[in-house]
């Protein structure tokens, strides 16, 4: 398997070619364990660095050649991001003020876990609505896959019919939400 | 431009800077409007959210894939083990992981020959691979004597001026042949002239598997449990019995034995549960509807009737449908009653498709125990 072959495979659709991209994780591992990480943090940032990838891989925006230096340039940024933002955390803590505040933000996050995220919900409605519509706005809406593409892939005779089944089902998963409660989700 | 079509193109941020100054204005005065795109935006967002939080969970299941299959990538040209550990390990520890290594050739190779993306399995290239057998043969030649109802002849049905369904121009109705298998923990086996076949578990991993001799009785190891073969069991799969528990399979000997895992349509039998009318279309496509009480699946596609078998996999309690064309596997969601496109399976990271895969036998060696 080669990368030509993986990406060429993603592209039609065969989302499970992803797996392949875990034998880039001795890699990461090698990366973590030399910045304070573990086993764990590789796994967790590899993963994140796999779905970027695939959303830019669909929505048409990548355009590299070398995909182990783009999924470790990933990891390696994500990964001094949240170096910097524990440092962050870690001088806060020091104050006693913030101490508070920390304090705060654990209440709020407390009161956040209890509520359905919107993640969930929509989760729920899209099974509601069922297939084909729940693929197609994966596809569309998540995925940002051309309507083109999305023609040819799911059997639509060309990309403005393919767009009027994508509007039909929005409206339709609409109707299985309302307003009042999903405007105050997060 | 309809509203939908309208807050779609906003929320894909496709309209140019003129038409969003429309938009604005129309949000700012139009407080339907203004609620029905707050409220696309969150569902939008929401999909999003969703979308990502669904890939995340199935990475995990792909991850385990990666785990349980030692995936690697070439580098365009040049193959790189990326388990280097496990490389190093063959060098310095010799026989012992040679053989480990041989045995994952053999079992990448046999998938490879079977499966339908004939490019996907790679061996490592410092392994040697010895198929056991001939590749490239498929299970269709090897039925159970009880499959061989199939209706080939093809019929037509009254309403067959056009597709009643639209999906095609009309044509030959064709039945396939429906066939019903379970899939059980014991599993089965038959013995004759040096073969082992295993049944009603196509995924059993060779690895964990060993046969060993204690006297002239040959027993079969499999994952800590011990199994009796009775040499008897030519023709009719029997139950494997359990007849022991022992992590001590014995010393190697210069015997050897064929072990062929069986793909589940090998012991598949005739269903009555569903009636299959195929249709000749250009888009593969399918769905299930009811006509008196009885299931039928209309199936469209490029498909020869007599190379298709749709075969229902029951599980404890759960059953599930899958079109079998060829080495090819697709699902069939019975829940799916408006037309929706065939999606083949690969037999790489589906464990259903490699139900159905036919495994070329692999050779291993017999083990003495006393």
């Amino acid at each position: 398997m080669t990368e030509t072959q993986i990406i060429d495979e993603l592209k039609k659709g065969n989302e499970n070619y992803l797996k392949y991209l875990y034998s880039f994780l001795p890699d990461v591992r090698r990366f973590t364990r030399q910045n304070n990480g573990d086993e764990e943090d590789a796994k967790d940032l590899l993963q994140d660095a796999i779905i970027s990838f695939y959303e830019n891989l669909q929505a048409g925006k990548y355009l590299q050649n070398n995909l182990k230096g783009y999924l470790l340039t990933i990891c390696r940024n994500k990964w001094f991001d949240k170096l910097d933002k524990l440092k962050r955390q870690a001088n806060k803590i020091k104050d006693i003020i913030s101490i508070n505040e920390e304090a705060e933000e654990d209440r709020q996050f407390e009161f956040r876990v209890q509520q359905r995220s919107l993640s969930d919900y929509l989760q729920d409605a899209l099974n509601k609505l069922g297939e084909p519509c729940k693929t197609l706005i994966e596809a569309t809406v998540y995925l940002k896959i051309r309507m083109e593409q999305v023609a040819q892939d799911y059997g639509y005779a060309d990309a403005h019919s393919a767009r009027q089944q994508k509007l039909r089902c929005l409206k339709r998963l609409k109707g299985f939400t309302s307003y009042e409660h999903i405007i105050n989700l997060i | 431009m309809k509203d939908i079509d309208l807050i779609d193109r906003y929320l894909s941020n496709e309209l140019d800077e003129q038409q969003q100054q429309v938009f604005k204005s129309r949000y700012l005065n139009d407080p339907d409007f203004k609620k029905e795109v707050e409220a696309y935006q969150k569902i939008y967002e929401g999909i999003e959210k969703a979308g990502r939080d669904s890939l995340k969970q199935r990475l995990e299941g792909y991850y385990n894939e990666y785990i349980d299959e030692d995936l690697s990538i070439e580098e365009d040209h040049k193959i790189i083990p990326i388990n280097k550990w496990r490389s190093n390990m063959l060098v310095l520890s010799g026989i012992a992981a040679s053989v480990l290594l041989v045995a994952f050739g053999i079992w990448y190779y046999t998938l490879k020959e079977a499966g339908p993306n004939q490019q996907i399995a790679q061996a490592p290239n410092n392994t040697k691979i010895d198929s056991g057998g001939k590749p490239g043969k498929y299970a269709g030649t090897k039925d159970h004597p009880t499959t061989t109802t199939t209706k080939k002849n093809p019929t037509t049905l009254p309403v067959s001026k056009g597709d009643q369904y639209g999906l095609t121009e009309g044509g030959k109705v064709n039945t396939v042949q429906v066939l019903r298998a379970y899939r059980e923990i014991p599993m089965g086996y038959t013995f004759k002239d040096g073969v082992l076949s295993i049944y009603y578990n196509p995924t059993l991993g060779m690895i964990r598997l060993h046969v060993f001799k204690m006297g002239d009785q040959y027993n079969l190891w499999y994952d800590g449990e011990v199994y009796k073969i009775d040499p008897t069991t030519t023709e009719k799969p029997k139950l494997l019995i359990k007849t022991g528990q022992s992590e001590d399979f014995g010393v190697k000997t210069t015997e050897t034995i064929k072990v062929q895992v069986e793909p589940l349509q090998t012991s598949a039998t005739p269903s009555g549960n569903l009636t299959v009318h195929l249709q000749k279309a250009d888009q593969a496509q399918y769905f299930f509807r009811k006509e008196k009480d009885k299931q039928v699946l209309e199936l469209r596609g490029n498909f020869v009737p007599a190379d298709s078998k749709v075969i229902e996999v029951k599980i404890a309690d759960t059953r599930n449908w899958y079109l079998v064309y060829k080495s090819a596997v697709y699902e069939l969601n019975e829940k799916n009653i408006d037309p929706t496109s065939l999606r083949e399976l690969s037999g790489l990271s589906s464990e259903a498709a490699r139900l159905f895969m036919k495994r070329d036998p692999v050779t291993v060696p017999v083990y003495a125990r006393k």
